[in-house]
């Protein structure tokens, strides 16, 4: 008895993370969907021999896109489906978060590395993200993100002379007008 | 240039002192890539490949090479090991190593499996050696009509046998050439799809959108399982004990040499193919190894041959997928789509050209990969226990550092602060392909194949008019397209049919 009601709990959260994963894709798929249609809108204003290359493509990428759409809603009603999105981001509950708190840190990454420079933005973003996000130790977080900026200097740097970004303050204090 | 001199020249360059150290270098990267459970072969060439722009073409044909032929015997070792193998590629290996290593065995597990991968790859690569002078004159064949339909055959050979959904995966594979098409078009210096924005007239960067797809969307994984990347780990093996053992599984690798040799043909074979990639070869030859095996009941329980057959296949499958790959630019699978733009970076064109003016290359590539093997067998045969400790790095540690290299490789590919943007962005979207089954291989194989896509279509309607695909070679390849897939689809009508009750 207690197995049957185990396999039924089991049974329903499988079937509400796979609605879950269902809304996910129909989410994807129509961002897909717009951001070809705006393409197919574009190349109608190009010349037609720089248009027909992304003609050919898209023609058959649209049919495709439909056909998934069709098989997607013919698993699950409409009804069923609008339910279900919350599910879709709360479901993966830990992992959705943790996914999109690492996709804040990156971009802030991006937005430290612009500011300040490339050295300074990865060894912060190191820190920080094994300090506060990983709540790692504060000797090992900063051992690690300083061993492993200093590996990638003489990686980058002195191994194959590349010059990695100095960042919008360093322009401003050289004296640069052009950002 | 002649094979014999292409052969010489190409040898004198692989051992050279300008190119071997890289070697070196690109196949001890390999093997702790492999090594670690969750990055493959696609995540060390994806990071091998933002280093290029400063190398000579042989340099870095044996930097990207190298690294990426040691990643099967490194993901071997974890396979065997810790239950948990590095890459995708040694699942089959899981069947008959985790037994032998819990019969007190691994040592001897992992040096079969590291000589395997060894004489496996250099069976390949003597294939795909002694297919250049067919493969020559049967290139020439192949015009711009016939290269622009067997793009299309190859992308459908990806989708339909790939393990992902074949809709999902033409859509992917579309997608893919759609993006392609992003840029200045070099016939009437257009500007498509740019939004205006200056950094997208060249196209999307290739470096960026492979560092996204597959080290970025690997990291946003890692780092939502969290804990060790070993979640299975035994224990390091006693130093002594291993060594011993490492040199009798070498010893049964060679004893066992029918077999390699049997499993290595069915791994290059299966390479020629586009889309099959090296894991359904692994456990075709497994299957192989078992059905000829004087002890089939003893499989599945630590038998070596277990072990033998799927690592010869792995890696052999290299020399056959490189073929299509050289001839004729068209790459079978991810990590081809990966080396094809590390040669248009190097500034390499594949095809007529460079089986006839760049053979030495082609046999560097070649040579590449039996010392790139060689190389790793090494270093794995002395240093397993020290390497095996990476994997109980933890993914909190691990993944901060190794997203500041990958940022740092997106970045100085271009030099561009946009190109970060682009590889963040192609994270989320590879994340997002892998959650929901589609195939991130397509995708990139079909940015990689869009280029040529499209300057083939310019040609061929160019040279032989609008009904270009009528002639008889063209006409061929699009039947066969549209034949398999039709096949394809029938398959799995008459599947669901079965299925229902």
């Amino acid at each position: 008895m207690m197995d049957l009601q185990k396999n039924n709990v089991l049974n329903k959260s499988k079937e509400k993370s796979a609605r879950g994963v269902l809304v996910l894709e129909i989410a994807f798929l129509g961002a897909v969907l717009i951001m070809v249609l705006a393409a197919l809108w574009a190349a109608f204003g190009y010349k037609i021999v720089s248009a027909r290359t992304p003609f050919v493509i898209m023609a058959p990428l649209i049919l495709l896109i439909i056909l998934q759409f069709w098989r997607l809603f013919r698993e699950q009603s409409l009804a069923a489906l609008l339910q279900s999105i919350p599910v879709a981001f709360t479901e993966r509950g830990a992992d959705f978060n943790k996914t999109l708190s690492l996709s804040g840190w990156l971009v802030a990454l991006g937005l430290i590395i612009w500011g300040f420079g490339h050295y300074i933005g990865i060894s912060l973003f190191m820190f920080l993200l094994m300090k506060i996000a990983a709540k790692q130790k504060f000797f090992t977080s900063l051992i690690i993100s300083v061993g492993a900026t200093a590996i990638i200097y003489i990686t980058f740097k002195v191994g194959f002379s590349i010059e990695l970004y100095r960042g919008l303050l360093f322009r401003y204090m050289a004296g640069y007008n052009d950002f | 240039m002649t094979i014999i001199d292409g052969v010489t020249s190409g040898f004198l360059q692989s051992i050279s002192i300008g190119v071997l150290p890289y070697l070196f270098i690109g196949s001890f990267f390999g093997l702790i890539i492999g090594i670690i459970p969750g990055l493959g072969g696609h995540f060390a060439m994806a990071m091998a490949v933002t280093f290029l722009y400063t190398m000579e073409p042989n340099s870095g044909i044996a930097f990207l090479l190298g690294a990426h032929a040691t990643v099967a015997q490194g993901g071997g070792l974890t396979a065997i090991l810790f239950s948990t193998p590095g890459t995708g590629q040694n699942a089959a290996t899981l069947l008959d190593g985790p037994p032998m290593r819990d019969n007190g065995k691994g040592g001897v597990a992992v040096g079969a499996a590291m000589a395997s991968c060894f004489l496996g790859a250099t069976f390949g690569a003597l294939v795909l050696a002694l297919l250049i002078p067919i493969l020559r004159d049967v290139v020439l064949i192949f015009g711009p009509p016939e290269i622009f339909v067997l793009a299309f055959l190859a992308l459908t050979f990806v989708a339909v046998l790939g393990k992902e959904d074949l809709i999902r995966s033409l859509i992917a594979a579309l997608c893919g050439m759609l993006l392609a098409m992003i840029g200045l078009d070099n016939v009437t210096n257009t500007a498509r799809f740019t939004m205006g924005s200056l950094s997208l007239q060249d196209g999307v960067s290739l470096v960026p959108v492979i560092l996204g797809l597959f080290a970025v969307a690997e990291m946003f994984e890692l780092w939502a399982k969290g804990g060790s990347l070993a979640r299975h780990s035994g224990g390091a093996l006693s130093a002594k004990e291993t060594q011993k053992q490492i040199f009798e599984g070498i010893g049964l690798a060679f004893k066992n040499w029918w077999l390699v040799i049997r499993c290595s043909a069915i791994g290059t074979a299966m390479g020629l193919v586009p889309g099959l990639g090296s894991a359904p070869a692994a456990f075709v030859a497994y299957g192989h190894a078992k059905q000829t095996s004087k002890n089939p009941e003893t499989f599945g329980k630590g038998n070596i041959e277990g072990v033998i057959g799927p690592e010869s296949a792995n890696d052999a499958v290299e020399g056959g997928a490189l073929a299509s790959t050289i001839a004729f630019g068209i790459p079978g699978s991810s990590s081809m789509a990966i080396l094809l733009s590390g040669l248009f970076i190097l500034g390499l064109e594949t095809g007529p050209r460079m089986l006839n003016q760049n053979l030495d290359i082609v046999f560097v590539m070649i040579f590449t990969i039996i010392i790139g093997n060689l190389i790793g067998t090494i270093i794995g045969m002395f240093l397993v226990n020290p390497m095996s400790r990476a994997t109980s790095i933890k993914s909190e540690i691990m993944v901060p550092v190794l997203l500041a290299i990958i940022i740092t490789g997106a970045y100085a590919t271009d030099r561009s602060m946009f190109d970060i943007g682009v590889a963040i962005l192609f994270g989320v979207v590879g994340l997002l392909m892998k959650i929901l089954n589609y195939s991130r291989s397509a995708l990139l194989i079909g940015l990689v194949l869009g280029f040529a896509v499209e300057k083939n279509l310019y040609l061929a309607l160019l040279l032989k008019g609008p009904f270009f695909f009528m002639k008889p070679l063209p006409a061929a390849l699009l039947i066969l397209t549209f034949g398999f897939l039709a096949y394809n689809i029938y398959g799995i009508a008459r599947d669901r049919k079965k299925a229902k009750p």
